[in-house]
């Protein structure tokens, strides 16, 4: 069954933090679950399907209607890694879409770097992950994992270091303009280049930032939406897949969004080429050349000089990405980038951007997102967004 | 830095044991042929249960790697490594000149002791 057309994104939120002392966890979440239903114009009585991934605070679709004062008669809890929350708004227009619930509201927020546990994946226990005692050993480190990801690539298409660093460049320039943005300084290729070198060929500056925060986003049916003030964004297609290394068959050259993309575009009924925005999950700069490959919006091994030379800055390049700064410069609450994408996406296609990084007529624009490691096990989910 | 003792869950127990004796091996389906790596009691190609070990050399070449600095020092030097005889698996690099390393090169099998558990499987330049 498609989803297309029966449902739509009707509120979005993000909280401000980036650094979340004095707040705690639950109160994260209904922070931004208010915020969402009030950019909505609905409320928390109006809520019936409830979504949350690990980091949510104790037993999420427990607890979180509880404290909210939520009555979901639908509930998911899926976790893939940052990913995870465009999976969710999959699951949730489907959910939308197939009668179980009529308001769905999905919740995201962590608040680590204030408690202290600033590197690790919010709330995620690893206890008999099955290649544990097979990787662990080695200390690879996340940034590790995604630099062999780097330097496959350069080997296989002979990207370079200037390429990569073109991505960070082009987050910069767009986080000048989000007063939230956790660094708002715009850099150059140079100093990316010169920073300090973090897991070769990986510099400091090709990795994301690490905050607090987080963000809401609210899916409904199309009657609903339609009686609602907000712009009619509607959930067009979406998809997802997982990718491993299938005992031993490592292929670095392609990431999950290979089959998640081409699935999304077929559902929403366009192609790469109506795509007027991309968010494009950023953890490291590498992780957007090859979601910008593998999901169809540049040739495959033609990454590097697609987003070289500002392709990626919006009002110059063929292809704004990530024009809140992303994770790269903005905010990575709980190393966790998937609600950040979906909710600039809905910007995006509302026409509410900051005016300086707005991209005209937004007909199509998509939200991708690569949760767990690039090089071992991941999930790709890809949502299209369609203004009406 | 020692190198941590891993978890010995059972299913992997012969692949440990048998690193304590100085033996690697990997896994082999014994009705569809995968070769695979990690341990584990079946193939996660066919869902056969007719698995058997397979002792290899531990000669390969170089995936792909990297260089994890920590304060500027090398803290690791993950790699993946094409073995001769199968699967391509997660390892890291020691006894090497991190500013001689490549795609493609030559490596051999290099056990390292951990704190208090089996020898664990590194590479080294062949």
């Amino acid at each position: 069954m498609s989803l297309n057309g029966q449902a739509y994104i009707a509120g979005i939120y993000e909280h401000p933090t980036r650094r979340a002392d004095g707040i705690s966890l639950a109160q994260l979440h209904a922070d931004v679950a208010i915020g969402a239903l009030e950019d909505a114009g609905l409320t928390t009585r109006d809520v019936d399907g409830y979504f949350c991934a690990s980091e949510a605070p104790g037993l999420g679709p427990l607890n979180v209607p509880n404290y909210l004062g939520l009555k979901p008669r639908y509930v998911e809890s899926t976790d893939t890694g940052g990913s995870a929350y465009l999976v969710l708004v999959h699951h949730a227009a489907q959910a939308v879409a197939s009668g179980r619930c009529n308001v769905a509201l999905i919740t995201m927020g962590d608040t680590q770097v204030a408690e202290g546990l600033g590197f690790s994946l919010g709330g995620v226990d690893s206890r008999g992950a099955p290649e544990a005692p097979f990787s662990g050993p080695y200390r690879t480190f996340p940034a590790g994992m995604y630099a062999m990801v780097a330097r496959r690539h350069m080997y296989e298409y002979g990207t370079t270091s200037e390429q990569l660093a073109w991505v960070k460049v082009a987050a910069s320039h767009h986080a000048q303009h989000n007063p939230h943005a956790l660094m708002r300084n715009v850099v150059t290729v140079e100093d990316v280049l010169n920073s300090p070198l973090v897991a070769d060929p990986l510099h400091r500056l090709d990795c994301c930032v690490v905050t607090d925060g987080g963000g809401a986003v609210v899916i409904t049916r199309p009657e609903i939406a339609r009686s609602l003030k907000r712009p009619l964004v509607k959930v067009a297609g979406a998809s997802e897949f997982v990718k491993h290394n299938e005992g031993g068959k490592v292929d670095l050259t392609w990431s999950a969004g290979r089959y998640s993309g081409p699935r999304a575009f077929e559902e929403a009924g366009c192609k790469p080429s109506d795509i007027k925005y991309a968010s494009l999950y950023d953890s490291f700069t590498i992780t957007v050349i090859m979601q910008l490959e593998d999901i169809g919006l540049c040739e495959k091994g033609k990454g590097g000089k697609f987003v070289a030379d500002g392709g990626l800055i919006s009002g110059v390049g063929k292809m704004p990405f990530n024009t809140d700064g992303g994770g790269l410069c903005s905010n990575h609450p709980g190393n966790r980038g998937g609600m950040t994408k979906i909710l600039e996406a809905v910007r995006q296609s509302r026409g509410e951007a900051h005016p300086a990084v707005q991209v005209p007529d937004p007909n199509f624009v998509v939200a991708h997102g690569t949760g767990g490691t690039l090089s071992g096990d991941h999930c790709g989910a890809t949502v299209i967004l369609e203004r009406e | 830095m020692a190198i941590p003792a891993p978890e010995i869950r059972p299913e992997a127990k012969p692949y440990w044991d048998a690193l304590a004796e100085g033996r690697f091996q990997i896994q082999e389906c014994k009705d569809c042929n995968n070769r695979f790596y990690y341990a584990r009691p079946f193939c996660p190609s066919c869902m056969s249960r007719n698995v058997a070990w397979l002792p290899i050399s531990g000669n390969g070449t170089i995936y792909s790697f990297s260089l994890v600095r920590q304060k500027g020092a090398i803290a690791s030097a993950p790699v993946f490594v094409a073995l001769d005889d199968g699967p391509t698996i997660l390892s890291a690099l020691v006894d090497c000149d991190y500013d001689k390393l490549a795609i493609g090169q030559r490596v051999k099998l290099k056990l390292m002791p951990s704190d208090n558990g089996p020898p664990i499987p590194f590479f080294t330049p062949a």
